[in-house]
């Protein structure tokens, strides 16, 4: 709702204005790490390990192996993650309630794509998410932005007290709907203690575009704390909204990391706790 | 012999006498255009062999102070015929005149060198003057006529890119210019996203831009004073005036309701782009709304010789929507009551009350599921007295006050949700006094000083953060409520001083050369950080948490009235130097939009522009026109106390709107009775911009990384406009006069880059590209149909 209002002025632009693709010589730059993962209260703690290259490198970025990570519970170290392949690290740990956890990183000197250091991420806690309280297909005509057809709604109830963040990850026949602009983070500040259940307020529809009978999806309703939902708005409005004259400017998209062994080293990425519930429905 | 010598004594003490008893008598009226009653802004008076004068002010009121004796004033306008009235000066005189305007268009229009029109004599420098007259007739948008479109092509104005709402002076923001529409405050100048303005110009009468060396009556923004003056309804006979055009159309009718004492005149001007958007076969353009509208009215009362009364109001309102499902519209309204009194035939006063609104509302139908509306506004009220007393020929004194009451709603959210932010209230009040005053034959000066005061009053519930770091939402400690009526901020101090200065000093006939210092202080601030403004961005008062911003510029010209084979010219170079501080700028990821501790999101950084403008320019004859060149700089530095508080490494960075060379060629040449052509060319260099150093990967998501701020340039920007004019002859008995104006925007059809971004592209992972964002991709034609009678 937020970015209704920009974007659909973006769109009134879009239609008169005309896009060309250019070549572009950039500079390179030194490579920093990338630390991604996350600790549910249902899942292995998994965590990769990258670095960053060139923009028009156009391959995956390099995967950085060899490295110790440290897993902590308020601060009691509780395992260390295992490599199962290049820049892949996971522990079979799963969170409680209102702990905080972060990870302790360390890339020893040799690395081929990255200098040596240690890495910590802030600690996040992790806050209670409610139940998924339905989960149902309904057909839907005379909307203007969709053509007529059987979409799929699910509904919650907020818990009263405003401060619960949430995203939303959804998959179709178990390919994950992630690109950059399917980000979807919900904060309770206008609807604390409210409940989506077409009888409060409307249930909410998760996917936008029509899909055939039989289509599996399967949705992760995850609590989140406000700096990461900070962080994917960000990296949201810096991957997809571009392209119109009111895009926001620049920003470099830093996250919870931080490089202890030399606190002026840039470091990215994100490792964010959250509890998480899921489920199916068949279209 | 002794008789001789007291003969010559008394002879000498008899003439010294005289000298010292010799009385002055002042001559003073209104000029006005004898075909229609308007009253004439800036034409000049002056005495023929004492070479002593004045210029008529915005009123068109003069006064001037002349010894006893016979005199002849020559009163000389641009565009219409001079006038030389001999008149006996052993009394005080009123004396109002109608001057005829200049009745062939190719005849030539002498602008005399006493003339204080002239731009070597006037003490004014850093400012553009336009007339209605030139801007008709420049090539335009789509046929439409833009004031704000045109001062860009003058040097030392510019905009970020096309598609843009504002524009910047010398290296300021766009909300650092003081948009005034007959004195009443403009917030938002442009419909539809910049591409028309506000200003309807068949209404305009007379546009003055101040880039620098601003007069001690204006204040609260740091970079220029927009003053636009609008006519008041021809007195004398009804009239109108209109035009059919592609996108848009516009009629003006004015006329008096008791001749020469009570005028009235209504304008309006309605968009019709959305019948366009209708030929669209995509279904998802073809069902959206896309107009604007805007109505002008006044009414102008004759109260007597020395008192006049005007009142005038302005609506106007942008549409949008998508089919019935979402609507957006945002607008300006505002209503003007003055009241001219000559209380002496020396002093001029002028008292004015304004009412101003911008609002946007936003929202889906009541029908809908999830219903709501999204309101946001800004209401001011101002009153101010102005008064400008004409002591002697060599010195004009100006003093006034003026209080601005503003009452900010940033947002209200009604329906299935509701929520809203605290409204904000604020005074603004200032004083000045400054002294125009011809110190020698060569030396002019104008000084003033100006005091402001800002004071930001409850009610209101302020946040409270904890000491020693930057201010966010996880450091809010508490709150203070204030009551209504008791000051949360106050802004009355030493740094309210407002110091302006200006100096001409005359080399000759022909040349002279200007100085100017002045600071500027700004107190309400555009909350935006895009690159182009959203009608949604919103204005929010200096408080406990922000800091009013402060600028001092300081400028020096060179200014010549050249003639070459019997045509005149002038020239003019100026080199200025500004700097800012307590300008804002935003935290990376800055979430602006229904925030209520806006401070968060917000740095206090300084910025400084600097550089050179030339203008050569051609007012008379079949060809007229201008070459306009600014090379200049503007940058910004933000580096905060905290982390997360600097940008491009706490380094001085190029603003947006930074262009180092800016070249504009215009150019109109009046081939005969019918037909008058017109070219613009301009060139510019590519605004800044960020480009990635590296890539990272999130989920698979490839994001850019950067490590500056508009480190790099867009490609340079480059157009061609043609235009063509046929006026069809007028018949002798008929008042209908009409002319076709045809135009091409875009001749080359260049696609001017706007901005470079860079996104993965479609479908394909891991490859990304960077993708030139161009607003007009084509030549576009255009044709007006004007008429008048």
């Amino acid at each position: 709702m937020k970015n209704l209002g920009l974007i659909t002025l973006g769109l009134l632009v879009l239609t008169a204005s005309c896009q060309d693709v250019i070549e572009l010589d950039l500079p390179d730059s030194e490579p920093l790490i990338v630390i991604n993962g996350r600790i549910t209260d249902s899942d292995s703690t998994g965590i990769v390990l990258s670095s960053t290259a060139p923009y028009f490198s156009q391959e995956e970025t390099p995967r950085i192996g060899g490295a110790t990570i440290i897993l902590y519970e308020n601060n009691d170290s509780v395992g260390i993650l295992n490599e199962d392949s290049l820049g892949y690290y996971s522990l079979p740990y799963k969170g409680l309630l209102g702990k905080k956890y972060h990870v302790k990183v360390v890339v020893p000197d040799g690395n081929p794509s990255l200098e040596g250091g240690v890495w910590e991420s802030i600690p996040e806690e992790m806050k209670r998410v409610p139940e998924i309280d339905s989960m149902f297909s309904k057909f839907i005509v005379d909307d203007p932005f969709q053509a007529d057809g059987w979409y799929p709604f699910f509904g919650f109830t907020d818990p009263m007290g405003v401060g619960d963040n949430y995203r939303l990850r959804v998959w179709l026949n178990d390919t994950a709907f992630d690109a950059a602009s399917q980000i979807t983070t919900y904060q309770d500040q206008f609807w604390d203690g409210r409940s989506f259940n077409d009888i409060d307020l409307p249930t909410i529809q998760f996917v936008r575009s029509n899909r055939t009978l039989g289509t599996k999806f399967e949705i992760e309703k995850g609590s989140i704390t406000l700096r990461y939902l900070n962080f994917l708005e960000l990296l949201s409005s810096q991957t997809s909204q571009v392209g119109s004259t009111f895009d926001p400017p620049p920003a470099p998209l830093l996250g919870n990391i931080r490089c202890i062994s030399n606190p002026n080293r840039t470091s990215l990425g994100y490792f964010n706790t959250s509890a998480v519930r899921r489920k199916t429905l068949f279209l | 012999m002794t008789k001789r010598i007291w003969f010559s004594l008394l002879f000498a003490f008899f003439s010294l006498s005289s000298l010292y008893s010799q009385q002055s008598f002042t001559i003073s009226g209104t000029v006005r255009d004898g075909a229609t009653g308007e009253q004439l802004i800036g034409v000049s008076v002056v005495e023929k062999t004492l070479k002593k004068g004045t210029v008529t002010n915005e009123y068109g009121f003069y006064s001037l102070s002349l010894n006893a004796g016979n005199a002849v004033l020559v009163f000389n306008y641009l565009g219409f015929e001079e006038k030389s009235i001999p008149l006996k000066l052993n009394k005080n005189i009123s004396f109002n005149l109608e001057l005829k305007e200049s009745s062939e268009q190719l005849q030539e229009i002498v602008v005399t060198e006493s003339s204080l029109e002239n731009q070597v004599r006037s003490t004014q420098m850093s400012v553009s003057k336009l007339q209605a007259k030139e801007i008709k007739k420049m090539p335009q948008l789509l046929g439409e006529v833009d004031i704000i479109r045109t001062l860009t092509l003058l040097p030392g104005v510019s905009t970020v890119g096309e598609g843009s709402s504002g524009f910047n002076v010398r290296g300021g923001n766009i909300d650092q210019n003081l948009i005034l529409g007959d004195e009443a405050p403009v917030f938002n100048s442009s419909h539809l996203a910049g591409f028309f303005s506000v200003f309807n110009a068949d209404v305009v009468k007379e546009i003055k831009l101040y880039k620098g060396g601003i007069p001690a009556q204006y204040g609260g923004r740091l970079s220029s004073v927009l003053d636009i003056r609008l006519k008041e309804g021809n007195s004398k006979h009804f009239s109108g005036t209109g035009g059919l055009g592609l996108l848009s159309s516009r009629l003006l009718l004015e006329g008096p309701i008791i001749d020469d004492k009570l005028s009235w005149l209504i304008a309006g001007r309605r968009s019709y782009a959305d019948l366009f958007i209708r030929l669209s076969p995509d279904e998802t353009i073809n069902q959206n709304i896309l107009y604007f509208y805007d109505l002008n009215g006044k009414l102008n009362y004759k109260i007597n010789e020395k008192n006049t009364l005007y009142l005038s109001g302005y609506y106007g309102r942008d549409v949008f929507g998508i089919q019935d499902a979402f609507g957006f519209d945002w607008g300006n309204t505002t209503a003007t009551l003055r009241w001219n009194s000559i209380l002496t035939n020396k002093l001029f006063a002028n008292f004015t009350m304004v009412y101003s609104d911008y609002l946007y509302t936003l929202g889906t139908p009541e029908e809908q599921e999830f219903q709501f509306k999204w309101n946001s506004r800004i209401q001011n009220y101002v009153s101010s007295a102005d008064f400008t007393l004409y002591r002697t020929p060599e010195s004009k004194i100006k003093f006034g006050l003026s209080n601005t009451y503003y009452l900010f709603d940033p947002a209200r959210i009604t329906g299935s949700v509701s929520a809203e932010l605290q409204e904000q209230k604020a005074i603004e009040p200032s004083i000045y006094i400054s002294s125009e005053q011809k110190i020698s034959n060569r030396l002019t000066l104008d000084y003033g000083l100006r005091f402001g005061a800002f004071f930001r009053m409850g009610p209101f519930t302020e946040s409270l953060y904890r000491d020693g770091e930057s201010l966010e939402d996880s450091s809010v400690i508490g709150t203070r409520d204030y009551a209504s009526g008791q000051a949360i901020a106050s802004f009355l101090n030493l740094e309210g001083l407002e110091p302006r200065i200006a100096a001409n000093y005359l080399i000759d006939e022909v040349q002279s050369i200007k100085a100017s210092y002045n600071r500027t202080r700004q107190y309400i601030h555009l909350i935006s950080n895009t690159t182009a403004t959203t009608p949604i961005d919103i204005w929010r008062p200096s408080s406990t948490y922000i800091e009013p911003a402060i600028a001092d510029q300081v400028a020096l010209g060179y200014f010549r009235n050249i003639e070459i084979y019997k045509q005149k010219y002038e020239l003019s170079a100026e080199i200025y130097y500004k700097e800012m501080r307590n300008v804002l700028d935003y935290k990376d990821g800055a979430d602006l939009i229904f925030k209520e501790n806006i401070e968060t999101e917000l740095i206090a950084g300084q910025g400084r522009a600097y550089g050179l403008e030339l203008l050569l320019r051609k007012n008379t004859g079949r060809l007229t026109g201008w070459i306009g060149y600014t090379l200049s700089r503007t940058e910004r530095l933000v580096d905060g106390q905290f982390t997360g508080e600097q940008i491009n490494n706490g380094d001085w960075f190029a603003s947006n709107y930074d262009k180092t060379h800016d070249l504009s060629i215009v150019a109109n040449y009046q081939i005969n009775q019918k037909w008058d052509i017109g070219m613009v060319w301009v060139f510019q260099t590519g605004r800044p911009i960020t480009y990635p150093s590296a890539r990272g990967e999130y989920e698979g998501i490839v994001f850019p990384v950067y490590d500056n701020r508009n480190g790099a340039r867009v490609p340079n920007y480059h157009r061609l406009d043609f235009s063509a004019n046929y006026t069809k002859e007028k018949k002798p008995q008929g008042k209908w006069e009409s002319s076709w104006a045809f135009g091409i925007y875009n001749v080359y059809a260049r696609r001017n880059p706007y901005s470079v971004f860079f996104q993965e592209a479609a479908l394909q992972t891991n490859i990304t590209e960077a993708v030139q964002l161009s607003i007009f991709g084509t030549f576009i034609p255009s044709v007006t149909y004007n008429f008048n009678f």
